[in-house]
């Protein structure tokens, strides 16, 4: 059986780099078929030597709803902050298509170590 | 991408066939709003090569058929007729392929309202942060016209 080999840039998935997201909601308002959904709060965060707190925002959830995402690449493009990256990992498979909806802590893995 | 006038279209597939492109890719519908433009695709199996070719549809909205040219077009001008309301002259089978007949506008043109863009919430209609402080601004999906979503005050801005 002939091995088949994954081009290193292939768009297979994508992943999602929690830390550099800033719930600025870009990429869920740019996305033509509506598979992202970001939750997130606001939170107080005072540094020494600042005249007041700053307010900062926490991403609670981030899902990709891969079985309606048409893998176009434009929130990969859009995101300012290059929290959102392509991956070239294995699209995996489900039962159902519940189960191709994804969450940060699967996005993450796939996130490349050195970006793209 | 050639460009070839409506009246060409059959003409310049034929000629295509004849200089060795033989295998069939696609034909694709772009609403381009003003006028729909229709994109061919043909493939020379010896080399691999591919020849792309368009044409802007007149008003009328209609073009003919190159399914005695190429028989895998017929398949592709049965999804034109369907999802951009182009009149395929000659096509031997005109049958919808995913719709109900008679089930409104083309759903692929930009004009047509698609009744899941209303009945769905738009996922980027909260703005970021507390939830509390949720559509503060109220904004229209990409793709969305002006009033298609209307919240319960009766505004859509």
């Amino acid at each position: 059986m002939t091995e088949r080999v994954i081009p290193p840039n292939a768009h297979s998935l994508i992943g999602l780099n929690p830390e550099a997201c800033t719930s600025c909601m870009i990429c869920v308002r740019e996305c033509p078929v509506w598979c992202i959904d970001l939750a997130s709060h606001t939170h107080e965060v005072t540094e020494e030597g600042a005249r007041r707190p700053k307010v900062v925002h926490v991403l609670d959830e981030f899902t990709i709803d891969f079985g309606a995402c048409m893998y176009c690449g434009i929130c990969v493009d859009v995101c300012p902050f290059d929290a959102l990256a392509w991956s070239s990992e294995i699209d995996p498979s489900a039962h159902a298509a519940g189960g191709l909806v994804h969450g940060i802590d699967q996005l993450v893995k796939w996130f490349p170590a050195s970006g793209s | 991408m050639r460009r070839v006038p409506v009246s060409d279209w059959v003409t310049e597939l034929a000629a295509c066939q004849a200089a060795g492109f033989d295998c069939f890719g696609m034909i694709a519908g772009v609403d381009r709003v003003e006028s729909i433009e229709v994109i061919a695709s043909v493939v020379r199996s010896s080399d691999a090569s591919c020849e792309l070719m368009s044409t802007t549809l007149d008003a009328d909205r209609t073009v003919a058929s190159i399914a005695h040219v190429y028989t895998g077009a017929a398949w592709y001008e049965r999804e034109l007729a369907e999802m951009f309301g182009v009149l395929v002259a000659g096509a031997g089978d005109d049958r919808p392929l995913l719709r109900r007949t008679d089930e409104g506008a083309p759903t692929l043109l930009k004009s047509t309202i698609l009744g899941a863009r209303v009945l769905t919430p738009w996922p980027g209609d909260a703005d970021a942060g507390d939830d509390a402080k949720a559509n503060r601004r109220r904004q229209r999906a990409v793709g969305v016209a002006e009033g298609w979503l209307v919240d319960e005050s009766g505004s859509d801005d």
